[in-house]
């Protein structure tokens, strides 16, 4: 059963929206997105119609990003129990909606240019974390 | 600070009173907001929202906002549910047409912006629209058209196979380039052409621009393409395409004009697609031109339908229409004589540049279909043409003596 | 028998135009715009610009018509990643009728489901002049920039696609159209004179609050297909905004001094409207309509107020911080008063 977070997890997330119709059906999508658990972070790179690479980098240089999905990991453990009871994220545990709960956004970056990645593929982004509903997570 | 301590153990939390402070809001803004009968919860989201003190004191330091409320007693049709005709097609514009939302009036008169079937504001602007009447723009099959039109997207880059190409001999591969060159700059200016006459459709017609906006975008992607294979393959662009056909469309008007000079460009391209597999050299341009034949049949579609509404409601604009009409087949003849249109195709038609009796036959069989079909696409409309021009009627003759 | 065309000798001087032999190459994503943005038909800043149709790179015909007036310099119109954009439009286009879930659409209460029907009916007609306003525009654009003619056409489509989407739900859940909204601010759109005015007024201001809205539409929709509404509308908005973000970029890169008159059109825009092309939400029937949706009802629309604050409060702070991005950060000092007031 992977653990939330680690490289496994995320991996296994990746494997699971690569084998789906998702990129099929949202079409491709480019982003190079940072998550940040507590004091871990990882990259996520989304590379044309698949995720290509995941890393887990240092949170203090954490490379060129186009944005970092930053909450607390009491919060992430939260929407990742609520996709997993609802098969999906429910109206207040979807990324958008933490986004716009939290009073510093949920997608963090300096340049709102590569921030806006985080909207123009949003529902690409929900699409990965909702497939972990198929996951057995655990947490550190 | 008494004040603050007796009024803590009220709803007021010391957690929202330091929030507050934080905030530089008024020292005893919190209490004054409970007196003007502000909620707790209120407060809370107003300190949520990090509201400064100018802001919290606008929101908060005065009675609550009274909404109004009379919209939600707008005089419109109440209690539609619209529901999915075909599953497989899902809720399409065609399923919410219905009751009072359905209605397309003959002349539509509300010149301002507002979405068919809502109740109108007084005193809105003027929004310029030039098109009113339903007889110009409608055919009752927009809305299909439309939902077809989304349902059978494809995208260039990925729906067609660009990593099958081969190198060709030169002279077919850019006879090849010719032909992508010349239609897709076909294709981008008929859509800029189209792009144009947006902002004169008013909004009774909605149904009608969202397919419009359809076609736009299948424009698009089709000079993408041909764009695209140009460029794919060891050739290029070529000579640019003669500009006469679609000079004379961005000289239209009116839109009856406009559709009745492209009907002849849009049948004619229409029959070229089609044939065009006879020109393929490989399957990605057979592909290629099946798709783009694909969506070019819902514009003829219609092209027809509309011209057979139009002339229905307006007979009196019957005779104006063969003026539009000459004035594109004369332009359409001679550009299918014009060197860079004709010999690309002969080339691809006989294989080399060597032998042409054969191709130029073929060629002749393939403007003959392209000429017969658009007198049929015209019948199907109800419109007979008083004198095809003599460069098209030649072509439905036998060719006496085909040599290259 | 009357004669037959004649079949004249072959000229095949169109033949001799290939000095040049191009095999552009598929990437990951297919056989991109940038991947054939190459060699010779590759997009330049100092190509000579005919006013014909002819779109870059092909050969000219001595005797092509012009076409009306074109834009003359790339930087009139150009926008950095324009032709990624256009790509991404092209591959995450959605269907209304199927990709929205309309079977999750369940009775609403009654001011819930008017207040729904109100938003959607203003966003219904916001949505359909941002269709008409590139259309309008494509005949001005060179053939040398035809990028930027393809992004705008894929945009009309978006728009159409978001005029119908929000028309559907309006009458697929019980209800229907209700009043129409204020209309103030969009005739900005329409009346725009310049391609860079138009794109800041839509593009990066209009579009950038109706992104906002769309996004906090996820918060008030109350069924799942109101939210996979808005958050596939969303989308679409932030390549607009894109768009628009980076043509401003690249006209003060290029041209710093037409600084104060892009300035100028938003005083223009923002005093003449808070919505600023996004149809006002200040108008009572948006404003309450949203304001209940934020609340949870009618009761609690105080709550909802205070929310709506909060977004309006969003949507200035990320206006502002766009137009950072793009070069414009001193639009902070002199913002119009109607929206200097949610500016903290």
């Amino acid at each position: 059963m992977p653990v939330f977070p680690s490289t496994e997890w995320f991996q296994e997330a990746a494997d699971l929206l690569n084998a789906s119709d998702s990129f099929d059906r949202l079409g491709n999508c480019d982003a190079d997105v940072g998550v940040r658990v507590g004091d871990r972070c990882f990259a996520i790179t989304f590379d044309a119609f698949a995720i290509t690479d995941i890393a887990e980098v240092p949170c203090d240089a954490p490379g060129d990003l186009d944005f970092i999905l930053l909450q607390t990991p009491e919060a992430w453990r939260a929407m990742l129990e609520n996709i997993k009871a609802n098969g999906e994220a429910d109206a207040l545990f979807t990324l958008n909606s933490l986004d716009l709960s939290a009073s510093n956004g949920l997608a963090t970056g300096e340049d709102y240019t590569r921030r806006d990645l985080f909207y123009r593929f949003n529902q690409t982004f929900q699409e990965y974390f909702d497939i972990s509903a198929q996951m057995d997570t655990t947490y550190a | 600070m008494a004040e603050h301590a007796e009024a803590t153990a009220g709803p007021i939390t010391p957690e929202m009173r330091a929030a507050a402070l934080a905030l530089g809001w008024d020292e005893g803004l919190l209490d004054r907001a409970l007196d003007f009968g502000y909620q707790p919860r209120t407060l809370v989201a107003a300190l949520a929202a990090k509201l400064d003190a100018r802001q919290a004191a606008g929101f908060l330091d005065r009675e609550p906002l009274k909404p109004d409320l009379s919209w939600m007693d707008a005089p419109t049709e109440w209690g539609v549910r619209a529901e999915q005709a075909d599953p497989e097609m899902g809720l399409t514009v065609g399923d919410i047409m219905v009751g009072s939302y359905g209605e397309i009036p003959d002349l539509w008169t509300d010149r301002t912006e507002i979405a068919r079937g809502s109740n109108p504001q007084l005193g809105q602007e003027d929004m310029g629209y030039t098109i009113f009447e339903k007889a110009v723009v409608w055919t009752d099959s927009v809305a299909d058209l439309y939902e077809r039109a989304i349902r059978d997207r494809w995208a260039p880059a990925t729906d067609l196979g660009w990593r099958s190409l081969e190198a060709l001999p030169d002279d077919i591969e850019h006879a090849i380039c010719q032909v992508m060159t010349e239609h897709s700059e076909r294709a981008y200016a008929e859509a800029s052409v189209l792009g144009r006459w947006l902002p004169e459709i008013s909004y009774g017609f909605v149904e009608m621009k969202l397919f419009m906006s359809s076609v736009i975008y299948d424009l698009a992607r089709h000079a993408e393409a041909f764009r695209k294979r140009a460029l794919a393959n060891g050739g290029g662009l070529g000579l640019q395409a003669p500009t006469d056909l679609i000079r004379g469309a961005s000289e239209a008007r009116s839109y009856p004009e406009l559709m009745a000079y492209l009907f002849v460009q849009d049948s004619a391209f229409l029959t070229f697609f089609h044939a065009a597999g006879d020109i393929a050299q490989n399957q990605l341009e057979r592909d290629l031109y099946a798709l783009v034949a694909s969506d070019r049949e819902r514009l003829m579609e219609y092209q027809v339908e509309r011209f057979e509404a139009f002339l229905e409601a307006m007979p009196d604009r019957r005779e104006e229409q063969q003026r539009y009409f000459a004035k594109a087949e004369v332009r359409l003849a001679r550009e299918w004589d014009d060197p860079a249109v004709r010999e690309p195709l002969l080339l691809l038609l006989g294989g080399s540049r060597e032998d042409t009796a054969a191709a130029a036959a073929a060629l002749h069989a393939l403007r003959r279909r392209q000429v017969e079909e658009y007198l049929a696409h015209l019948d199907r409309a109800g419109f007979i043409r008083s004198r095809l021009h003599s460069g098209l009627a030649a072509y439905l003759e036998e060719p006496e003596a085909a040599t290259a | 028998m009357s004669a037959a065309p004649e079949t004249p000798e072959l000229d095949l001087s169109w033949l001799d135009l290939y000095d040049d032999p191009t095999s552009a190459e598929p990437t990951k994503k297919g056989l991109t715009l940038d991947a054939i943005d190459i060699g010779d038909y590759a997009s330049q800043e100092d190509l000579p610009r005919d006013m014909t149709p002819r779109l870059r790179g092909a050969s000219p015909r001595e005797n092509a018509h012009r076409q009306g007036l074109t834009y003359q310099t790339k930087h009139d119109v150009w926008a950095d990643q324009c032709l990624s954009l256009y790509e991404e439009a092209i591959q995450r286009q959605w269907s209304s009728a199927r990709d929205i879930p309309w079977d999750t659409l369940e009775e609403l209460p009654d001011e819930h489901e008017r207040a729904m029907c109100q938003v959607a009916t203003m966003l219904a007609e916001v949505e359909f002049i941002a269709g008409d306003v590139p259309g309008q525009w494509l005949p001005a654009i060179s053939g040398d920039e035809f990028e930027v003619g393809l992004f705008l056409m894929s945009q009309i489509m978006d728009e159409a696609r978001h005029t119908d989407v929000f028309r559907k739900r309006a009458l697929a859940n019980g209800g229907g159209l209700l009043q129409q909204g204020a209309g103030l601010g969009l005739r900005n759109l329409i009346e725009a004179q310049d391609f860079t005015e138009m794109s800041v007024l839509m593009h990066v201001q209009a579009e950038g609050f109706v992104q906002s809205m769309f996004r906090m539409g996820e918060l008030i929709g109350p069924t799942q297909a109101d939210k996979r509404i808005f958050r596939m509308a969303a989308q679409d908005e932030s390549r607009h905004l894109a768009f628009g973000v980076m043509h401003l970029k690249h006209v003060l890169s290029e041209t710093p001094e037409r600084r104060e008159e892009i300035h100028h059109y938003l005083d223009k825009a923002e005093e003449r409207s808070a919505g600023g092309g996004s149809g006002d939400v200040t108008f009572p029937p948006v404003f309450e309509s949203l304001c209940i949706l934020l609340g949870g009802g009618k009761d609690r629309f105080d709550e909802g107020v205070a929310k709506f604050l909060l977004l309006r409060q969003r949507q200035v702070k990320e206006y502002l911080h766009r137009l950072d991005v793009a070069g414009l950060g001193d639009r902070r000092e002199r913002l119009g008063p109607a929206l200097a007031q949610y500016a903290n």
